[in-house]
């Protein structure tokens, strides 16, 4: 099973969509049950477990984090926050068409606001990307801060 | 041979052009273009300059002709010079050249400022032979450039000059530009020469086609000799001709500090004991020089066979101040009308001070108040003891980081000692910050970027580029030509650094007293009984007063309710999955922050004095962890199983070493909570391995970090929306005071290590107690004002 270069594009513009809509169900059920949502505190980080990182989410971890945006009793999202991704093209720098794995380099803005506060912040977004019964699902996603090495105030969406 | 100076005519203003004939009036020595003659200045020792030949090579010249710039930071031998009228006689040799020319190929001159001098003679040869060649001369600006005029004259389209401030010289065009096979010249400072070669050799010219000569004080000559050098353990070595005392000590294993190795940073002043020293450098004024009792071993020689240098294994004593490094003097007391202009509501109020804290509430001025957080700064965060680093940081000498105590930027670094010291990041010359790097290593000294002064890693002064500027003048009375404040205090508590900023007040074990079990707890955690840190902390800004932070960390009674949102959730998750088996981490992580209000009262609070508390004493949230196989067996390995179980049965929850961190001792994790400004915080969170554990009990670690302290944790969410909801709201000025009263019984002490109910607020009382305490014992009352006339 094997994917274009245009449906490959196509997918990481509509993942980034339904960030930006909150279409949550729909974007946890992009994942494959395995993956790893990764974002790295340092600049080239290699390891997820031996130093800290942002976020290294499970499957279970990406669920909660979704369901809690949307709880009655989370305040932090009273009012809620809105996020906003601007995509450069992707690159595609790996393809193996036979196996139907692709990795992608993505690089975009990243803005997030809630209340009178909004934050720009300039990811590059690493995805496996494997297709599966002809559907392209995430395998991994890495995100990297362009300023990891910053301290932020409450980064409560996915960049 | 003696020469007699027979005319002399001013260049520029600087530069003069000096022609001597033979004393006796006799034949000189003939010289070819790139020669040198080297005058005899007595004390001030030889000086080489170059023969000045318009016409090129001469094997029979009448006179010799040189073009000498005035140094003004030079060591004298160009002002002895200048200094010279007709008539006078100096002792020479005859020229010399080591800056020949090819004979062959065309020729590309550049000359940079007064090395255009040999040039001269070499574009004079060749243009009588008829060769091709330019020559390129470079100078700041017009008017300091010598003999363009001529220049232009004789040598017509191949001369070329270059003028900083007019346009850039592009060397690289230049060089590009040269004809097929030019060899290329150069004279100048050092850094054009530097330059030069390395755009010769990437334009692809040969070695051998590349000559230069520098331009600057010669530091081996001709006719140096082998001498001895013997240091305090009585060894003595030899010195041969081409080789430098620090070549020499350094390779048989000394360890030595320098920069420049040209003799004008200073960093190599060492004493001379006895012996004669041969100057070479730029730095030692005239009276050091003839005093004899220093020198700059880079470059200096001897005049007598040996020389006794102070010199030791390790150099720790050598260029330092005779005084030992004390903290800075107190600032001197404001004249009392600048204490009453800058006078607000508490300063110099002790009494105004202590009634912000009543017992059972606190006045909302201790969060907001401007005046109030510089008077923390001021006074608490100056006299009590705060965290500066880990020292597994800085682990080799030299090695630095860069952080705040309080607001104040700080070094941490590792000297050539073995130990840690702290001082202020602040160059005690104009104030620039020493290191902005986080982290980094500094070698044997720090160096100031903007004008070279230099420090060893302990803060002494090191040297000051040009140093005899300062001769006479008041800098050696004052802190600033000490080197680098130091803080008050430091103490390394099994590698946990602290500083007390104060150079006067309470000592570190006083202090901290019976809190320190806590660090031992986690310390010991390691079978070896080491932490060392892993990775880059989190660092993360709450815009919110740095004691709501302190705060909550004892604060048992909002986990149930602020963090229902992320650990309820997670609960009713695991739940809705029919609670499998092993658990997903975050329900070991996250869950237990769900855990009651019964739990939190059984969990138990612990103070001790001066502000200093914990939750956690009897169990705590950190209780329930999987066991990591391999770990208790190491762990009994070095403490025996009942010493292992002991340590590990320890499962305090947060301990708070008021009024700067939160340690975990069972995760080995530290939170620093940095005073940005009364509504500003920023934390950073440490991770720390325990040496000799499975790496299981540092990956749990890492994921504590990132799932409750990251910028992007669900739980960290949930407590910084209180904190910024709370310093927002305590604007209001419906109510003056915030309620700490949660089982207060009115007469309370904090004189005594007392262990309470866990959801008892008694350590945040502890925490303001300590707080007036340390507020207050270094505030003057002030005078009272004067009535208004
Ligand atoms: S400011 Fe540091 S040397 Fe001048
Ligand atoms: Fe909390």
């Amino acid at each position: 099973m094997s994917a274009t270069p245009d449906q490959i594009i196509d997918f990481l513009y509509a993942e980034a969509r339904m960030l930006d809509e909150a279409l949550y169900a729909d974007w946890l059920d992009l994942w494959l049950p395995d993956g790893h949502y990764w974002m790295p505190l340092d600049f080239k980080q290699t390891d997820p477990h031996l130093v800290t990182s942002f976020l290294y989410e499970d499957f279970f971890m990406l669920k909660l984090r979704i369901e809690r945006l949307n709880g009655a009793r989370t305040f932090s999202q009273k009012p809620k926050s809105r996020c906003l991704h601007v995509l450069n093209r992707p690159f595609i720098d790996d393809a193996d068409d036979a196996a139907g794995r692709y990795k992608t380099v993505t690089a975009m803005h990243y803005l997030e606001t809630r209340l009178d506060d909004q934050m720009l912040l300039g990811v590059t977004a690493t995805h496996d990307l494997a297709v599966v019964d002809g559907a392209i699902r995430i395998a991994n996603k890495r995100v990297d801060l362009l300023n990891c090495d910053a301290a932020f105030p409450n980064i409560q969406l996915l960049p | 041979m003696k020469l007699t100076l027979t005319s002399t005519a001013n260049e520029t203003p600087t530069i003069r052009t000096l022609t001597f004939r033979d004393a006796s009036g006799g034949a000189l020595p003939g010289y070819a273009a790139g020669a040198h003659v080297t005058f005899d200045l007595g004390v001030l020792g030889t000086r080489s300059y170059s023969l000045v030949g318009w016409h090129g090579d001469a094997s029979a010249p009448e006179a010799y002709t040189f073009g000498i710039q005035c140094e003004a930071g030079g060591q004298g031998g160009s002002k002895a010079m200048h200094a010279l009228s007709v008539g006078d006689e100096v002792e020479a040799t005859a020229p010399k050249n080591d800056f020949a020319l090819n004979t062959a190929a065309p020729a590309l001159l550049i000359a940079g400022g007064i090395g255009i001098t040999p040039l001269i003679t070499m574009a004079g040869q060749l243009k009588s032979e008829g060769r091709a060649f330019q020559i390129h001369y470079t100078a700041r600006s017009r008017p300091i450039a010598a003999f363009l005029d001529r220049l232009n004259d004789s040598f017509g389209d191949s001369f070329h000059a270059h003028f900083d401030d007019e346009a850039m010289f592009d060397l690289a065009r230049v060089i590009a530009g040269r004809s097929d096979g030019a060899h290329l010249y150069v004279c100048g400072p050092r850094g054009m020469i530097e330059a030069a070669r390395e755009t010769a050799e990437a334009a692809g010219m040969a070695p051998d086609e590349i000559h230069f000569e520098l331009f600057a004080t010669p530091t081996r000559r001709e006719g140096d000799t082998a001498f001895e050098v013997e240091i305090n353990t009585g060894q003595v070595f030899t010195i041969p001709p081409d080789k430098t005392i620090i070549e020499v000590l350094e390779a048989e294993g000394l360890d030595l500090t320098y920069d420049c190795q040209r003799g004008d940073c200073g960093i190599c002043r060492t004493t001379v004991i006895s012996g004669v020293p041969d100057h070479r450098d730029v730095v030692l004024s005239a009276d050091e020089k003839m005093g004899g009792h220093v020198m700059q071993i880079c470059v200096g020689r001897a005049r007598s066979e040996r020389l006794v240098l102070d010199i030791s294994p390790r150099q720790d004593r050598r260029t330092a101040p005779a005084t030992p490094r004390q903290a800075a003097p107190a600032a001197p007391a404001l004249p009392a009308q600048i204490t009453r202009a800058t006078m607000g509501r508490y300063t110099g109020n002790p009494q105004a001070v202590r009634a912000l804290f009543n017992g059972g509430q606190v006045h909302r001025d201790v969060y907001i108040d401007r005046e109030i957080f510089d008077l923390e700064m001021k006074h608490l965060w100056s006299n009590t003891w705060i965290f500066v680093g880990h020292d597994s940081q800085t682990p080799n000498k030299g090695d630095y980081i860069t952080t705040q105590v309080g607001n104040q930027p700080v070094i941490m670094v590792r000297h050539t000692d073995g130990e840690v010291y702290v001082l202020y990041n602040r160059c005690p010359h104009k104030g620039t910050k020493i290191a902005i790097d986080r982290e980094g290593n500094t070698g044997k000294f720090f160096r100031c970027p903007y004008h070279a002064w230099s420090f060893k890693t302990d803060g002494c002064l090191l040297a000051i580029p040009l140093r005899r500027g300062y001769d006479g003048t008041t800098l050696d009375d004052t802190p600033n030509g000490q080197g680098l404040t130091p803080v008050g205090a430091v103490k390394n508590y099994r590698g946990f650094v602290f500083a007390r900023l104060a150079p006067e007040g309470i000592g570190f074990e006083d202090f901290f007293g019976g809190s320190l079990s806590s660090f031992d707890n986690m310390v010991d955690r390691s079978p070896e009984g080491r932490l060392q840190v892993a990775g880059p902390p989190l660092r993360y800004i709450n815009n919110c007063n740095w004691k709501m932070l302190v705060e909550n960390q004892t604060d048992t009674c909002h986990p149930m309710v602020a963090h229902e949102s992320s650990a309820g959730t997670a609960v009713r998750l695991y739940e809705e999955m029919g609670n499998p088996e092993p658990r997903p981490p975050a329900m070991e992580i996250i869950a237990p922050f769900m855990s009651p209000y019964e739990f939190m009262e059984g969990m138990g609070i612990r103070t001790w004095p001066n502000g200093h508390g914990h939750t956690g004493v009897n169990m705590s949230i950190h209780s329930d962890y999987s066991a990591i196989p391999g770990y208790f067996e190491a762990m009994s390995k070095t403490y025996g199983a009942d010493g292992a179980k002991a340590i590990l049965d320890e499962n305090r929850h947060n301990t708070v070493y008021f009024p700067s961190i939160m340690i975990k001792g069972p995760i080995q994790q530290l939170r620093n909570f940095i005073p940005l400004g009364p509504d500003k915080t920023l934390i950073e969170s440490w991770i720390y391995r325990l040496v000799g554990a499975p790496n299981e009990l540092l990956a749990r670690t890492a994921m504590y970090n990132r799932m409750i302290n990251a910028s992007t944790s669900m739980v960290g969410h949930d407590d910084a929306e209180m904190y910024e909801r709370a310093q927002e709201g305590l604007h209001t000025q419906g109510l003056d005071w915030v309620d700490l009263n949660r089982l207060y019984s009115g007469a309370e002490t904090y004189d005594e290590e007392r262990v309470e109910n866990g959801t008892t607020e008694r350590q945040m009382r502890n925490q303001f107690d300590a707080w007036v305490k340390f507020m207050t014992v270094s505030m003057e009352p002030a005078a009272p004002v004067e009535a208004a006339q």
